[in-house]
């Protein structure tokens, strides 16, 4: 009851003068003897009045416990006690009291101690109250300037980053989705594919909050306010789907949801994003879900582009790991294992590819490949398709570093082109074979005379022995020198043999180092009788020292052989002038050798000069035209050239170009 | 070693070596053997006229075994000729028996065959 004036100066006024008073004793006790001291004061001018102002003192005690605490208020206890008993006992202004006044003094003591003790006790709780409050309100700046930070913080990365972030209130979508559920919809995926309506109700009911400066510009916008309009202006038929997730993932109470989508600009333009909600935990509220869109559409583009080059492409595309397993192969590459991609993901190379063809080819251009280089190579290979001829050519990849992660292999499937070379360089081997043969059969006449004539001399001088061995003296010198002449023309016609035999038998090339004026005497002999039939005079013109060339000699012999009977044939209707057929060889141009036929016949017909060398070409009524088709393939296969020249006053002159060994 | 009483077999025939064996051949048995490369050395040389029996090639640079045939026919000589040939192909064979030719030989030849022929010839010659 006479506390209750004070609360409010003690709850404003006393806090500041508590804490200064608090920080000395003596100011804490002084307050003891002042308050008294006042008290006693106050009393006595009240005393005349009512002797009870004594009371007054019992103030000093309640404001000394108030302000100091215990011990001073127990100070001012005895001393308004004391004072209290001198001043306001009978007899007054003494320290006697009057026995009937004692159990005033008593009353008055306990009274004191009574407040003395009661008034330190609420100072203390006070005190600790205080503190507590002081420190809850320290706290609550505290957290209030963080949330402060953090507000700005979060508005600075809303404002300012490059991802487009949609703040929208989602409570009445809450809502809806709730009452939904509570209308015994278990499956909300299952309803809004199924309900159309309700989702566009539910799009309708997102209210965009804010959008970022991001979002402006992604989505094509002159201002914020124009996209906050309502979501319907960026979606598209295709969004739905995503949206219809986004909400199952709300209504199933996920964290968030994470999805991909393609939405339009205002303007428009369709773009393929990926985008984030981050779903409130409830209680929380709905009112603010922040909703992240990242334009992947380049990303898509060029993911697309790439997976399609991959995918269709008709060469097998894989990539293999340093540990040299396939970490991705695409369907070409499946098609010629015949095993699914998943089988052959993780496998190593050697286990698909066999182990020799692995250690012989593909680790050793691997190896290459994972230092840094592009390695190609091309060969026969085992597939279950049977062999392969496959060129392949491995690439670095490095994603993200300097060291090569992976090899990027191309390989293309030549095995047709190689089969198609192959049987071409089989049919031409036959076809030069065939004319080959053929010329030989044009040649038989010239051939039986160059075999017979020989033989004639042979049976000749056998004939004439047995004459001279049959008479009485035989002459034996002559007989011995007939026998001597036997052998050389056996020998002669055995050489003409052997050498037909080489032409018409062996198809294979045979490629060795030889000398072009050795093949020029070889064919001599063979094309003698030709030449004489022909009426035509042979002229050698050798060089002296020719570099040798490698080459097959048969191949050589055939195409010397064609082109000589072509300048016979050239010359058969000269008549005017000497039929004259020079063979010549020189060392040529360029490290080469050159072997020409020039002959003094008709000359080439301008007409016919491209002409010339094609197959079945000819001007001869029973010629296959393939003589000089044939020659040039030959001069080529040897890494020369067969070309023909008109003679500046008679005839043309076939040559070709070998290159020189070194 | 010849005489004027010994006829002469002149050889008409471009290879060497049957030439040289054709001279062993006749000479073995008696016979006096001339020979010539071409049939132009053969009428310009002096055993033209005495030449009693003719051995010819058919087939010769410049001028052939036929073309000679025809030759000594026209101007009006009777020495008899024997064809040699490689090339024994039935159109050369008729040819050469209308151009006047005694016998048509098939390189290579029997030597007796070859010396019958000769010795035919000349005794068609004397008689």
């Amino acid at each position: 009851m006479l506390g209750v004036p004070f609360r409010p100066a003690v709850a404003t006024g006393g806090g500041p003068l508590q804490r200064r008073v608090a920080q000395s004793a003596v100011a804490r006790y002084g307050v003891a003897v002042v308050s008294v001291a006042v008290m006693v004061v106050l009393g006595l001018l009240l005393r005349p009045i009512v002797l009870a102002a004594g009371q007054l003192l019992l103030l000093a005690v309640l404001v000394t416990g108030w302000i100091s605490g215990l011990r001073p208020a127990l100070l001012a206890w005895g001393l308004a006690t004391a004072a209290f008993a001198y001043h306001f006992t009978l007899p007054l202004d003494s320290v006697k009291v009057d026995p009937d006044q004692v159990p005033r003094l008593m009353i008055f003591a306990l009274v004191a101690g009574f407040m003395a003790t009661m008034s330190a006790a609420r100072r203390r709780a006070e005190d600790l109250l205080r503190s507590a409050r002081d420190e809850l309100e320290a706290r609550v700046r505290e957290r209030t300037t963080e949330l402060g930070e953090s507000e700005r913080r979060y508005r600075h990365i809303f404002d300012s980053t490059g991802v487009s972030i949609w703040e929208e209130d989602l409570s009445r979508v809450k809502q809806a989705l709730d009452h939904l559920q509570a209308r015994g919809v278990h499956d909300v995926g299952d309803y809004l594919a199924g309900h159309p309506e309700f989702v566009e109700h539910v799009i309708a009911l997102v209210k965009i909050v804010d959008v970022n400066d991001a979002s402006v510009a992604l989505f094509e916008a002159g201002s914020k306010e124009e996209l906050v309009v309502s979501l319907l202006r960026i979606f598209v038929p295709e969004t739905r789907a995503a949206f219809r997730k986004a909400m199952t993932s709300l209504a199933e109470g996920r964290p968030f949801f994470q999805g991909e989508s393609v939405v339009q600009t205002l303007k428009g333009q369709r773009l393929t994003v990926l985008f984030t909600v981050t779903f409130p935990r409830p209680p929380a509220s709905f009112e603010s879900v922040l909703v992240t869109v990242t334009d992947i559409t380049d990303r898509k583009r060029a993911e697309y582009l790439t997976g399609h080059v991959f995918e269709t492409s008709p060469d097998a595309v894989y990539i293999v790991g340093r540990d040299y397993r396939y970490q991705r192969v695409n369907a070409a590459f499946e098609r010629r294992w015949r095993l699914p991609a998943q089988r052959i993901v993780g496998m190593r190379v050697d286990e698909l590819a066999g182990t020799e063809p692995f250690e012989a080819t593909y680790k050793p251009h691997l190896d290459r490949c994972f230092a840094g280089e592009e390695a190609s190579f091309v060969g026969w290979f085992p597939t279950p398709a049977g062999r392969q001829y496959l060129a392949a050519t491995y690439s670095p990849l490095r994603p993200d570093s300097q060291r090569v992660e992976a090899a990027l292999a191309i390989t293309r499937d030549l095995t047709d082109h190689a089969r198609a070379a192959e049987a071409l360089q089989q049919a031409q081997a036959e076809l030069a074979h065939m004319t080959r043969v053929t010329t030989l059969g044009e040649m038989t006449a010239s051939i039986a005379h160059e075999v017979n004539q020989p033989l004639a001399a042979i049976v000749a001088d056998a004939n004439a022995s047995l004459n001279w061995l049959a008479s009485a003296t035989p002459d034996l010198d002559r007989v011995r020198e007939a026998l001597a002449a036997i052998v050389k023309d056996g020998h002669r016609a055995a050489n003409v043999i052997q050498r037909i035999r080489q032409l018409v038998t062996r198809t294979v090339p045979q490629k060795a180092r030889l000398d072009v004026n050795d093949v020029i005497r070889d064919v001599v002999p063979l094309i003698a009788t030709e030449v004489r039939s022909h009426e035509v005079s042979l002229r050698l013109d050798l060089a002296v020292a020719v570099p040798p060339v490698v080459a097959d000699r048969v191949q050589l012999q055939q195409v010397l052989i064609n082109l000589v009977m072509n300048g016979m044939e050239a010359m058969t209707s000269i008549a005017d002038r000497p039929r004259e057929l020079v063979i010549r060889s020189r060392p040529h141009e360029g490290g080469q050798v050159l072997l020409a036929v020039e002959d003094a016949g008709v000359g080439i017909d301008p007409s016919s000069v491209s002409r010339l060398f094609t197959a079945f070409f000819t001007t001869k009524r029973d010629g296959m035209g393939m003589g000089l088709s044939i020659s040039r393939s030959i001069i080529e296969a040897h890494g020369g050239r067969l070309w023909a020249t008109s003679n500046a006053r008679h005839g043309a002159t076939f040559q070709f170009a070998l290159p020189a060994l070194r | 070693m010849a005489d004027d009483a010994t006829p002469i077999i002149s050889v008409v025939d471009d290879d060497d070596s049957l030439r040289r064996s054709l001279r062993n051949l006749l000479g073995s048995v008696g016979f006096h053997a001339e020979t010539f490369p071409t049939a132009e050395a053969f009428l310009r040389s002096i055993h033209h006229e005495q030449t009693a029996c003719l051995v010819l090639d058919l087939r010769m640079p410049g001028m052939n075994g036929l073309d000679l045939l025809r030759h000594l026919a026209a101007t009006g000589s009777r020495i008899p000729a024997i064809i040699l040939t490689a090339h024994g192909d039935d159109v050369a064979r008729e040819q050469s028996l209308q151009a006047g030719a005694v016998a048509f030989l098939r390189k290579p030849f029997d030597g007796p065959a070859l010396l019958d022929a000769v010795a035919t010839a000349l005794r068609r010659q004397l008689a």
